[in-house]
């Protein structure tokens, strides 16, 4: 049971670690051929118009695979002002609850994820995409949230994960966002 | 029973008051018994975001360009093509005819989105200016400009085609963007010049007919077919008188439009701007298409036979 | 309107048991839509996600991110903030002003408060921390002070206010000029009344060589930020492009000052690629939230259920503060005016209200909402950008709200303050 867990773990890691790499990625992509850009309209007077849709389209990539990396590495913002001065059993329950509703959640992205897709199979109107290309990694990322709010839950459930641990802010600081 | 209606302006507009009279007319047609609630300015999404709400009976009519089907037929996109139709008579027999019907079937088959009643009977605009901000007095000065323009590949070829660059914004973005010089030129129904004020920022004005527009009430087929007979025959109803509440604003009311503008401070206008170059470059560019085999098939002799008809 | 009891009602219940903010926003709405019978209508979840997520306004907002962690990464910060530091002198709580004038100055650049917070706040933040101040008061006092960016022109804000209400652009432009500054001077006025009752970090004063050695050190970090208000005022750049410049500028710089390596690069555009994704899709997630608000008419009848009973001017003003501070603190701007202005509009000319006052009023009071607990999009923002907790920013942000409050109930007293410039450059309004 553990190992299993463990290997879950490890995948979700990985992918996790793969989609931080992705979205850098694009971020950089985006970044320079915006820079080509300027450069270009600027020295010989001619921009690319396809810039600037190529940039919002890997601009909606990386919102949608960061949102799995950020829940996975824990960074979303969570008031654990009530949770954190619980005992442990009320904690686990409210872990496992707090898992159980991303679930939902990500339940509610994914059900109408055909039928959405069905809609989309036009291409778009300057990329020659089809539309859905647009959302497909937010249903990846949703699946991959499903399998990491139930893995939480079961790890909180057998103990692996103490939920809603103390924690001090200012360390957080130091190793996460504005450094 | 209650259907929804997006409408991306806003009340007071022209077109926004034709919405309000489809919905008093319906509930007296229909003795009540359908009501039409009407959401403007977009509140419950951007078009592309508001098709896929219809075909997914979320809402029951969106009136807007048929443009917006494109996704579903290609070929609709040159419903609006740019400088191919020469007047607006023309252009309703084109989108009356077989070609234009045929490609709204195929939408309606794919999405469950259907057009309610007679799309040219109700008109968005008299027709469609450029505003700029240095003044526009031949074709040749059409190459200098940085214009906006919607999201359409077509349109954006053939502004491009005049030699001038085009630069995609949306519609509350251009304000500014002209503000800053990041475009200076930018292209608008009559109807739509004074509420947006872009004539503050872009002041020189000329009529340029670059394409007729109409209103097509875009609408979830099942739905329509949910209604008894009577609600059915309520709502076409009240989409005729709707159409000619518009028809007649926006055709009777143009001179006045035209005039008001004339008197804004520091504001040209004019109406004999010559397109005559615009139109040869532009024809030369469907003649270039449709000898590459990029048009649909028979579109040009359907543009023919409707310039035929028309007359 | 219990439609929209329920879906707040149960988003702050979730967030208080610890549910992650995007997740308890999400579900809340999935709450309403059952509540309302329309859970058939899931298509609008990925649908108003991405639409949310795609606003070209919103496409600065990683590029502002990553210049700001590029220029910390490269000590270009500092170097800025000892420039201003020099300026300022000795004065008690120096960096605090330094932090409402760069509001001041950045409002040009974006005409979203939430891509200040993300992009200059994180600098602000960390420059406070490490000239002595408490972080949740840096925090506080950089969510508070981006609210200064809307008012003052360009302002997409204003320019769809000016759509819906049929007023003049360039009007509201001018309109807004006075109030910004007044907003920018009510905080700095009410810093300098902290210092009075609080301990505030004080500079030590400068040699004059000293204060030589940091205008010639932030020379070159200082023309970044020009280049950017530069590149916007004319007209070179869109604002999203000036965060690309900032970005190019910065790496160029570095690399003078020998700080560029591959790792730092990647680390900065890891970690701002991660930190854009949070705040798009806190956004995305109050967008569909905001549609099931529009869908349902809840703000409609939020104002009707009480315009009813409003019978003086006065009345209608205090009753429109309220009610734009408590829908802002849950709807962006912009949907939240789309949808309320044909229904205030009237109400506000039969009153006798200036349509342009009017403007800066519901403006001033939707952005406060931005910053008020125990629901502002501001506050996960800067929470997610600063790491400092939620709720500890929440109680810290309390009384920096009093200082644009008290501008907004000037402004709604005092018509001259917002009509006064435009009057005096464009004429009287036509009648
Ligand atoms: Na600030
Ligand atoms: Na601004």
């Amino acid at each position: 049971m553990k190992s299993t867990f463990s290997v879950l773990g490890t995948s979700l890691d990985a992918i996790a670690a793969a989609f931080k790499a992705a979205i850098a990625l694009l971020l950089l992509i985006m970044l320079a051929i915006n820079a080509f850009n300027i450069a270009s309209r600027s020295i010989i007077g001619e921009a690319y118009d396809g810039v600037f849709h190529w940039t919002m389209l890997m601009f909606i990539w990386a919102t949608c695979l960061g949102v799995f990396v950020y829940m996975r590495e824990n960074r979303d913002v969570v008031v654990d002002l009530i949770a954190a001065r619980m005992p442990l059993p009320i904690r686990k329950v409210l872990g496992v609850f707090a898992d159980m509703i991303g679930v939902l959640f990500m339940y509610m992205v994914l059900s109408p994820a055909i039928e959405l897709i069905g809609l989309q199979t036009g291409h778009m109107e300057t990329i020659a995409l089809p539309i859905y290309v647009n959302s497909l990694p937010l249903f990846l990322s949703a699946l991959c949230l499903v399998a990491h709010f139930a893995l939480h839950a079961l790890q909180v459930l057998t103990g692996d994960i103490e939920p809603f641990p103390k924690s001090d802010p200012l360390e957080h600081l130091d190793k996460g966002a504005a450094k | 029973e209650t259907w929804r209606l997006s409408s991306m302006v806003s009340p007071d507009s022209i077109e926004g008051q034709a919405y309000e009279i489809l919905a008093e007319k319906t509930a007296e047609y229909s003795n009540g018994d359908l009501t039409i609630r009407i959401f403007p300015n977009s509140q419950i999404g951007e078009m592309d975001a508001v098709v896929e709400q219809l075909s997914a009976g979320v809402i029951q009519l969106a009136p807007s360009a048929m443009t917006f089907l494109a996704r579903w037929e290609d070929n609709i996109r040159y419903a609006s093509a740019p400088f191919l139709f020469d007047d607006y008579d023309h252009w309703a027999e084109f989108i009356r005819g077989d070609m234009v019907q045929g490609w709204l079937g195929k939408v309606t088959d794919a999405s469950g989105i259907s057009v309610l009643g007679d799309a040219p009977a109700f008109p968005r605009g008299s027709f469609r200016t450029l505003l700029s901000v240095d003044p526009i007095t031949s074709a040749e000065d059409i190459a200098e400009l940085r214009i906006r323009q919607f999201n359409s590949q077509l349109v954006i070829d053939v502004w491009e085609n005049q030699g001038a660059e085009v630069v995609v914004l949306s519609w509350g973005e251009v304000y500014d963007a002209i503000n800053r010089n990041i475009v200076n030129a930018v292209t608008s129904p009559l109807e739509l010049i004074e509420s947006t004020r872009f004539y503050e920022v872009a002041p020189n004005i000329v009529r340029t007919d670059e394409y007729p527009q109409a209103i097509a009430f875009m609408m979830n087929q099942e739905a329509f077919d949910d209604l008894s007979p009577e609600n059915q025959d309520a709502l076409l109803r009240a989409h005729a008188d709707a159409s000619a509440f518009a028809w007649e604003t926006v055709f009777s009311g143009a001179d006045e439009t035209v005039e008001r503008i004339k008197a804004l401070e520091g504001v040209t206008y004019s109406d004999s701007f010559d397109t005559s170059a615009i139109l040869a470059t532009t024809s030369e560019f469907y003649a270039a298409r449709e000898a590459a085999g990029e048009l649909p098939e028979g579109l040009m002799d359907a543009v023919e036979a409707a310039r035929e008809s028309a007359k | 309107m219990t439609l929209g009891f329920v879906v707040i009602g149960s988003f702050m219940l979730l967030m208080m048991i610890g549910v992650p903010v995007t997740i308890a926003i999400g579900a809340g709405t999935v709450a309403g839509l059952y509540w309302a019978g329309l859970m058939d209508f899931a298509l609008v979840f990925p649908q108003q996600i991405i639409e949310g997520a795609s606003k070209p306004a919103l496409l600065a907002i990683p590029f502002f991110i990553l210049a700001g962690n590029l220029m910390n990464a490269v000590g270009m910060t500092d170097k800025i903030f000892n420039f201003a530091l020099a300026l300022i002198g000795s004065v008690r709580a120096g960096l605090a002003y330094v932090n409402v004038i760069a509001s001041l100055i950045f409002a040009g650049v974006s005409g979203a408060a939430t891509a200040d917070i993300a992009g200059l706040g994180q600098i602000e933040v960390r420059a406070m921390r490490e000239r002595g101040y408490s972080h949740e008061f840096a925090a506080a006092l950089t969510v508070a002070t981006s609210l200064v960016g809307p008012i003052v022109p360009p302002s997409i804000s204003l320019i769809v206010y000016a759509w819906l209400a049929n007023e003049s652009v360039a009007r509201l432009f001018l309109a807004g000029i006075v109030p910004g500054l007044l907003v920018a001077a009510s905080f700095i006025a009410y810093i300098r009344v902290m210092c009075e009752f609080q301990d505030m970090p004080r500079e030590e004063p400068k040699n004059l060589t000293q204060i030589r050695h940091a205008i010639l050190d932030g020379i070159p970090a200082l023309i970044a930020p020009c280049i950017i208000l530069g590149a916007i005022i004319f007209g070179f750049a869109t604002a999203t492009e000036a965060g690309v410049i900032a970005c190019v500028y910065t790496l160029i710089v570095g690399v003078f000052y020998r700080a560029v390596s591959f790792s730092m690069l990647w680390t900065a555009l890891k970690e701002s690629a991660l930190l854009s994704a949070l705040i798009m899709m806190i956004i995305g997630a109050s967008q569909t939230m905001g549609w099931l608000f529009a869908f349902e008419q809840v703000p409609q009848a939020f104002a009707t259920g009480f315009l009813d009973a409003i019978d003086s001017r006065a009345m209608f003003l205090v009753f429109v503060v309220v009610l734009l501070i408590v829908i802002g603190c849950f709807m962006e701007a912009t949907p939240a005016k789309i949808i309320l202005l044909p229904l205030l509009l009237p109400v506000a000319d039969a009153f006798g209200v200036d349509r342009v006052q009017f403007g800066m009023i519901i403006t001033l009071a939707l952005l406060i909402g931005i910053a008020t607990p125990p629901m502002g999009v501001g506050l996960y923002l800067m929470s997610a950008v600063s790491g400092v907790k939620f709720e500890r920013l929440s109680i810290a942000i309390l009384p920096l709200l009093i200082p644009p409050f008290v501008a907004l109930i000037l402004i709604s007293v005092f018509p001259a303050i917002t009509l006064w410039l435009p009057d005096l450059v464009m004429g009287p309004a036509a009648p």
